[in-house]
């Protein structure tokens, strides 16, 4: 056999060799990549943690997103030998208290959502899969569904592209918070804030500030519920409510989201644009940064 | 990990380290849900006899609770975003018996920046 010849042989085995080599790791190790549905998740999670689509697709996605994973938790317990009934989404994930920047009614009723107290709805749907356990089989169960429940709820995200949506939106929000126009709108809002009374750089700053103080609030009114009291959930909210340290701290939060939102209603749709025209997103249909 | 992705963490679990010092105990014994939005950790509550301990894992993104006495309980978190938003979800996993159930809002979807509040569904 000529010299070329053999070169050519043994350049077409190392390209064999290689190609096996490659299917072999990609099958082994799972690493795939999104698949066409998984990219489109991962747009449409970029696209809601953008602001540019509205408030209600993103209560959507958590909802389909905790669906699918009850689901898969369902099928998990099944393969273990053990019934388990997906719950209600709204159980799961609360859409009524989750924060509307874009919303003026959102504004007046919860502020910026720091003092919100959540709303979920009930979950009964496995009661009287575990009231028929013993000590044993309980303790049993309940780990089959920890189990159950980590590896579908990562197995959901992938689905759900949340890794890649959450890299690909910092990766933009990263240049457009950098972007000379977002930081002119920034300083826009800092001024318009301030006519209104509010010395904060954005109102990302303004929330942390309000957030501390809220954090401190809590603190000191969870420490005056006697522990004899025995509150229920009812009972703890209408005690915190009652508190006047609670009231104005809850006017306060409202005051500033209502007075603040045409100043942020303005670096928003600044915020928006620049995200757009860099990620290559649909244009925004409504929303908030 | 990048490092603005761990000094980000280390900033949030700082933040909840310190607001939670000082948080009593409370004992229920009506009611089977208690949430304490603007807590994070170092606290526990009671109800007909199970109690949870709040604590954080996963650099200050993690709530978890340890369930311990005669019944089973669930986590419930409030996670922010990074533009300030926030939105409450609760754990599917029930812990019994010593064990854990814990919510991650690091990755869970639409909320991942922050845990700013926590609560348990007894």
């Amino acid at each position: 056999m000529s010299k070329p010849k053999k070169v050519l042989l043994w350049s077409l085995a190392a390209v064999v060799l290689l190609a096996g080599a490659g299917w072999f790791y990609t099958a082994r190790s799972g690493a795939t990549g999104p698949t066409p549905a998984e990219a489109a998740q991962a747009r449409r999670l970029e696209a809601v943690l953008a602001g540019l689509l509205p408030q209600s697709e993103s209560n959507r996605f958590n909802s389909e997103l905790a669906a699918r994973t009850e689901r898969l938790i369902a099928d998990c317990m099944r393969d273990k030998g053990l019934q388990y009934f997906p719950k209600d989404p709204l159980s799961l994930t609360d859409p009524e208290t989750s924060t509307d920047f874009s919303s003026l009614a959102y504004a007046q009723t919860h502020g910026f959502g720091i003092a919100a107290w959540p709303t979920f709805a009930p979950s009964h749907e496995n009661d009287h899969v575990t009231a028929a356990l013993t000590g044993q089989e309980r303790q049993r169960y309940d780990a089959a569904l920890t189990s159950c429940s980590d590896s579908s709820a990562k197995r959901a995200a992938k689905e759900f592209g949340i890794a890649q949506g959450n890299a690909d939106y910092d990766r933009t929000d990263r240049a457009v918070t950098s972007d000379p126009e977002y930081r002119r709108a920034l300083t826009e809002w800092a001024d318009c804030a301030r006519k209104k009374g509010y010395d904060n750089r954005s109102r990302l700053d303004l929330i942390n500030q309000l957030r501390s103080e809220y954090m401190e609030l809590m603190k000191k009114i969870n420490n005056s519920i006697p522990m004899e009291s025995a509150p229920s959930q009812e009972e703890l909210e209408r005690r915190t409510k009652a508190e006047p340290a609670y009231q104005k701290f809850a006017r306060k939060e409202i005051q500033a989201a209502v007075e603040t939102f045409p100043c942020s209603t303005v670096t928003d749709s600044v915020y928006r644009t620049l995200f757009q025209h860099r990620s290559g997103l649909p244009a925004a249909t409504s929303g908030s940064h | 990990m990048t490092i603005s992705r761990t000094v980000r963490r280390l900033a949030v679990a700082g933040a909840t380290a310190t607001a939670v010092l000082g948080l009593a105990a409370t004992q229920a014994s009506a009611g089977q849900v208690l949430d304490f939005p603007g807590s994070t950790s170092g606290f526990s509550t009671t109800y007909g006899g199970t109690t949870a301990r709040f604590s954080t894992g996963d650099g200050g993104y993690q709530s978890i609770i340890t369930v311990t006495g005669s019944g089973s309980a669930q986590d419930r978190a409030q996670c922010s975003r990074g533009n300030g938003g926030t939105n409450w979800y609760e754990s599917t996993i029930r812990a019994s018996g010593g064990g854990t159930s814990h919510y991650d809002c690091l990755n869970n979807g639409t909320y991942n920046r922050g845990l700013v509040g926590v609560g348990v569904d007894f």
